[in-house]
């Protein structure tokens, strides 16, 4: 039996519903009728900064950097047929992904959903791991860390990572490195997969031509209930300080590239209302249509690479921008001074308006799509928040309280510049 | 009709695509315009560019912007990009469902087709050149884009396969121009450039959601009165059937991973380029290098454990298709045969019920997703744009359907390697 919540939002008139189901796995179904295409996600609260294997109460021991990707590698695999071969007989598009916080496995499909359903709850329920699959893993893997080595906008983000946390391990790799894998054994997955794939710390979230009920019957047909392990994330220490302000690299690109990262406090709970307050400052400090774009822009300082995102999750925080520029430092200056005239001549009212009808605009457009939909879902189950209630704060946020959250964001102390410049090839 | 593609056409060589219906929080309108691509094409690839910046309401890029964002946030994206021999030159918006709007009696979605057509027909632009500085920063953009293209390792190979593999092919061309020629472009000469577009290129203007596609024609046909308009040139393919040798070029860079591509020639010629053997062709490179239950993911990935990524890539309009890999240096050498092996394998006829399936669920799968998302069917519906007649995906899919083993067995064998481009990754010294 499972209890469950519809939730619903009249402007986009539509719902979406909330199970608790027994055995502790929280599922979200949202149905688009009239679409074709379903789109589900199992996902774990487990991803590449937890690098510290913790059970409530007990002491944590420390894990090879990269684990969670390599599981979620190893996981397709079984010991009949793997899982991308159960999918070549039903036409899903299986895919999976891991981030800093979570690891999630998924499929698309236009046809045999229940069908999809129940490979996809039974792989992910049913680890199989050899040293001999493990051993070829690792050079795959490997190609995949030296792709990403090769990718200056990869290097440049977590180039400064490295600079803004000294301890927290959002400063690693996703993939580890080739040394750090080359320490992974089969018992290595055995034990995180034991300790972070318990049905109480993983979401199943679906968006598209479905129904709870199509759902939950696959659901309870397959799911296996086990004891639950409760895990939990481990505190590194990280001062509020960055370790250095600023780092270049060099590598084989034409065009010089930079992140510039303000860090935050991380003590007191980030509410959504936080997050689109943030967003809707970075975007009145230096969006399209201000005056500090317009003249980083004819200046030529940055192009229409340029861009800017609020990166937050477990225990770390930081507004990022990035783009091209032969002048990164410039645009840091630039942007340090921007913030410091706000903060004196408060924000425009006329202005505000503005940002906050193109956000609500742009939350609008994320209703559309159904692994949009689904992603959302997860993020909010692991995040702790409804989806709609954006909608609303869309539609009552101030800009009084954008100028309070201003106070303590864009902090120049806690700021730290990352870059990649061409390498002289000979 | 809702949920059907609609066509109608607005002026010579000037049509419009709509696909009305009401199931998305969005609608999307694109302008698209497509001329034979030149050997140097920076005098056209800029103009959207251009366009997507300035016009003449909204002379500064802070004020097209400040009127996207009072338009709750719709996006304006320019473009270009080839299909065969052809430039296609798009400006594309999003913009949300007018029942979204905070204000009565607001339609926002006419107001972003009129905002569009204003953007394309009432330039930033007098005495016959476009506004000086705005060319500046759209020649600046695009420099840029270039030098970033050669950064980016993948986008790289690529195009240096294309580059050799195509040489004496039109195709050979980056639809965003050269740097020579972007340097040598004034706004004079772009303007001329432009204006030969809007008279001579065929257009076509997709509008995917809830609309009144009527009045949207209406606009359309409004805007054109009095304007003058040439029948567009008729759409170029040049296609090679086959190789007579291989050709190998390889470079050495800095990087960690080399990049291996390999373009092949697949036999199509004048006589033989019907839509069947075109889905012959699809599911025949489906199966050697689409999905993951492709040949090329199966055994050079999976079971050698050569690299992270190698697939298979048809340009259908272009007769060819085109490996790529990343791959250590040790390794190429491997990659390469085993690649070939496994497309000779299929010519040898080991193909199984199983691989047909494969493809063709995969394909019926996502063939039928298009209508999902509306960026899926302007992109389903402008993939044709060069096309002489228009697919549904439903007949896309009825035509893949009737492929055979045997059909896939003997369109192998037509296949021949043409090029391979590698990118060596420079050993520590």
């Amino acid at each position: 039996m499972a209890n469950i919540k519809e939730i619903r939002n009249d402007l986009l008139s539509d719902s979406y519903f909330e199970i608790e189901h027994d055995s502790g796995l929280k599922v979200l179904v949202y149905p688009k009728p009239g679409y074709s295409t379903t789109y589900a996600i199992f996902g774990t609260n487990y991803g590449s900064i937890d690098t510290v294997v913790k059970k409530v109460g007990e002491e944590g021991y420390t894990i090879p950097e990269g684990t969670a990707h390599f599981l979620e590698h190893k996981l397709f695999e079984s010991e009949e047929l793997d899982a991308f071969e159960r999918f070549a007989k039903t036409g899903a598009s299986a895919n999976a992904y891991t981030s800093f916080d979570r690891t999630c496995y998924l499929f698309s499909c236009s046809s045999n959903f229940k069908e999809n359903l129940e490979i996809l709850i039974d792989f992910v329920q049913h680890p199989f791991f050899t040293e001999k699959t493990v051993q070829k893993e690792q050079g795959i893997i490997g190609q995949e860390i030296r792709m990403y080595q090769d990718e200056p906008s990869w290097q440049v983000m977590f180039n400064l990572l490295r600079l803004l946390y000294s301890k927290h391990p959002v400063r690693i790799d996703i993939a580890g490195t080739i040394e750090s894998i080359a320490e992974i054994s089969a018992e290595t997955l055995y034990d995180c997969y034991n300790n972070f794939y318990s049905l109480p710390n993983m979401v199943l979230a679906v968006a598209g031509n479905t129904t709870v009920d199509e759902v939950l019957d696959v659901v309870s047909k397959t799911l296996e209930v086990k004891e639950p392990i409760k895990v939990e994330r481990a505190d590194f220490g990280e001062p509020m300080e960055v370790s250095t302000n600023y780092y270049e690299e060099k590598l084989s690109v034409t065009i010089p590239m930079f992140t510039l990262g303000y860090k935050e406090k991380t003590e007191s709970p980030l509410t959504l209302k936080d997050k689109i307050l943030t967003s809707i400052l970075a975007e009145y400090i230096v969006g399209d249509s201000s005056a500090l774009y317009e003249s980083l822009f004819n200046e030529e300082l940055i192009n229409n690479s340029f861009g800017f995102e609020y990166f937050t999750g477990p225990g770390y925080r930081a507004t990022m921008f990035a783009g091209e520029s032969k002048d990164p430092k410039k645009v840091m200056e630039k942007i340090n001074a921007e913030v410091l005239r706000i903060r004196k001549d408060g924000i425009n009212e006329i202005e505000f308006e503005r940002i906050r009808r193109k956000h609500y605009g742009r939350a609008i457009m994320g209703y559309n799509d159904v692994d949009g939909l689904a992603n959302e879902l997860v993020s909010s189950e692991f995040e702790g928040y409804h989806m709609f209630d954006e909608i609303e704060i869309y539609q009552t946020i101030t800009l009084e309280e954008a100028e309070e959250r201003l106070k303590d964001q864009f902090l120049p102390e806690y700021s730290a510049l990352s870059v990649v410049l061409p390498k002289e090839e000979n | 009709m809702e949920n059907t593609f609609q066509s109608y056409d607005v002026a010579t060589g000037f049509r419009l695509n709509a696909y009305k219906t009401s199931r998305f929080k969005t609608s999307r309108i694109s302008f698209t315009m497509v001329l034979p691509l030149d050997k140097d094409p920076s005098n056209n690839a800029i103009i959207p560019y251009i366009l997507a910046r300035t016009c003449k309401e909204y002379p500064t890029y802070m004020a097209l912007s400040k009127k996207l964002a009072d338009l709750y946030g719709a996006t304006l994206t320019p473009s270009v990009s080839k299909i065969g021999e052809n430039h296609i030159l798009r400006l594309s918006m999003n913009m949300i469902d007018n029942k979204f709007s905070l204000s009565k009696d607001e339609d926002i979605i006419l107001s972003c087709v009129e905002l569009l057509l204003k953007i394309v027909f009432e330039p930033n632009a007098e005495n016959g050149a476009f506004d000086k500085e705005e060319v500046e920063r759209a020649r600046r953009l695009l420099l840029e884009r270039i030098e970033s293209q050669k950064s980016d390792k993948r986008v790289y190979a690529l195009q240096r396969l294309i580059e050799e593999m195509c040489k004496d092919e039109a195709f050979c061309a980056n639809p965003i121009g050269t740097k020579e020629g972007l340097l040598d472009l004034t706004p004079k000469s772009v303007y001329d450039s432009y204006v030969h577009l809007v008279e001579n290129a065929f257009i076509s203007v997709n509008v995917i959601g809830n609309t009144d596609v009527d009045k949207v024609c209406e606009m359309l046909s409004n805007r054109m009165v009095g304007m003058h308009r040439n029948t567009p040139a008729p759409m170029c393919n040049e296609i090679i059937a086959s190789a007579e040798k291989v050709t190998r070029v390889e470079e050495t860079q800095a990087v960690n991973q080399g990049k291996l591509v390999m373009g092949f020639r697949v036999g199509c010629n004048n006589e033989n380029e019907t839509r069947d053997y075109q889905n012959e062709i699809r599911i025949m490179t489906d199966i050697f290098g689409g999905g993951t239950y492709s040949r090329l993911f199966m055994n050079v990935r999976e079971k050698m454990s050569l690299c992270y990524y190698c697939s298979a890539r048809p340009y259908r309009q272009k007769g060819l298709f085109i490996v790529q890999s990343g791959v250590e240096n040790e390794n190429i050498e491997t990659a390469i045969s085993e690649i070939q092996n496994q497309l000779a394998s299929i010519a040898n006829g080991e193909v199984t019920d199983e691989d047909m399936n494969a493809s063709l669920l995969a394909m019926k799968d996502s063939f039928n997703s298009v209508c999902d998302t509306p960026e899926d069917i302007d992109g389903w519906i402008s993939a044709q744009v060069t096309e002489p007649y228009f697919e549904t995906p439903e007949e896309v899919l009825s035509g893949i359907s009737k492929v055979t083993k045997e059909d896939v067995i003997s369109a192998a064998k037509k296949v021949t390697l043409d090029t391979i481009f590698v990118l060596r990754a420079k050993e520590e010294e």
